[in-house]
């Protein structure tokens, strides 16, 4: 039993934010064609990274320096399995996952941001005056180039602060929903519509499968 | 009778929903690692005259023709997507823009494996979706009557509430 994928289909920064979030413990191995990479995760925690070269495994790298050079890998296929025996792992990672993975953030001025709704309880965040700043430009949700313009600085330096309030976890990137999906909000709909079921019938079937 | 769609990526749990909540009286029980080519097809006899049928499709998208025909008269679809593969979250939106274009009927996702220490949680499920709050998603362990019981009940209750207000119906 794993989680299985590849980078295109969940991003590293995911995959973390969701181990840190649902407290996960295990391994995740990422692999190239060429290198692998082991993350170590605890309760949430990354404990340590190592990256090894497949064919004679010589080690690339470890702990913080293993983690920098995964952000900039865009292609590899991972396979997460639960672990609780990572407790045991030495902790090698000095900086929380978070910071080092906000290198992997991709923001630009069409980038729709807003506020998150909740700080969590552990959190303590200290914001420089140029991110209280832009923060506060941000109102609910918006987008950079519409931050930038409320908050009186450049798009390039919007961008830069809002990657730290991401990494801070004070904010969060909003989808932009393609056509989001409704129940009955159809724009074309082919062949035979549903039929329409009688009361009693749709009663009695309810009833049935409460029963089942 | 009354047509069920139990829809959803390859491997995504399809066939076991069916069986979990009524026997299929089509195709073979698909042995571990296998998958369906054919169709499922599960009744559930609510009484002499009442029968819901539950037709498991394809999960390939080289079936895809077949997905139109059996959205044909449905009045509700499940889509299943498994919880430990992300790459079923691009495969379950495109479906859901194709079964958008076929039928209007409600539907309900039941994020299935959830029980699994490593399963993506249903919430990154629903954001990555784009899922707007009324359409319910749901943690469900397809090989589970209780809990595939759970989604189809999910799936009925949206078609009760699509079907108000009350009026007199004719049988």
């Amino acid at each position: 039993m794993a989680l299985e994928g590849t980078l295109e289909d969940m991003p590293l920064r995911d995959l973390v934010s969701i181990f840190r979030e649902t407290e996960r413990s295990g391994v995740l191995t990422l692999q190239t064609r060429t290198e692998q990479a082991d993350i170590f995760v605890f309760a949430g925690k990354l404990r340590d990274a190592i990256v090894t070269l497949c064919g004679d495994q010589r080690v690339l790298a470890t702990g913080d320096a293993a983690l920098r050079y995964l952000t900039r890998w865009q292609e590899a296929t991972f396979v997460f399995r639960h672990d609780d025996r990572v407790a045991c792992h030495p902790l090698r990672l000095s900086a929380t996952s978070h910071q080092i993975l906000r290198a992997t953030y991709r923001v630009d001025a069409d980038t729709c941001v807003r506020l998150v709704a909740a700080l969590r309880g552990e959190a303590s965040v200290l914001l420089s005056r140029m991110e209280w700043r832009v923060l506060c430009s941000i109102a609910e949700r918006g987008q950079i180039h519409e931050i930038s313009k409320r908050a009186g600085i450049t798009h390039e330096y919007t961008c830069d602060i809002i990657e730290t309030l991401l990494a801070k976890e004070v904010i969060e990137i909003v989808l932009l929903p393609r056509d989001r999906l409704r129940s009955g909000a159809v724009v074309a709909v082919r062949g035979q519509a549903p039929r329409t079921i009688p009361h009693p019938v749709l009663d009695s079937v309810i009833q049935f499968v409460q029963r089942l | 009778m009354l047509k069920i769609v139990i829809t959803g990526p390859f491997v995504s749990g399809k066939s076991t929903f069916v069986r979990s909540v009524c026997d299929p009286v089509a195709n073979e029980p698909p042995a571990l690692h296998e998958t369906t080519t054919g169709l499922d097809i599960g009744i559930i006899s609510v009484s002499s005259e009442i029968e819901l049928h539950l037709h498991g499709t394809p999960g390939q998208e080289r079936f895809s023709f077949m997905w139109e025909v059996l959205a044909e008269g449905c009045v509700g679809y499940i889509m299943l997507i498994d919880s430990r593969r992300p790459i079923q979250i691009n495969d379950t939106w495109a479906m859901l823009q194709r079964f958008a274009s076929f039928t209007d009927a409600p539907y309900v996702i039941g994020a299935t494996y959830s029980d699994d220490p490593t399963a993506l949680p249903p919430t990154y499920i629903r954001k990555r979706l784009h899922l707007s709050d009324e359409i319910p998603l749901l943690a469900c362990d397809a090989s589970s009557r209780s809990s595939a019981k759970r989604v189809l009940l999910a799936l009925l209750d949206q078609i009760a509430t699509r079907r108000s207000p009350r009026t007199h119906d004719l049988v």
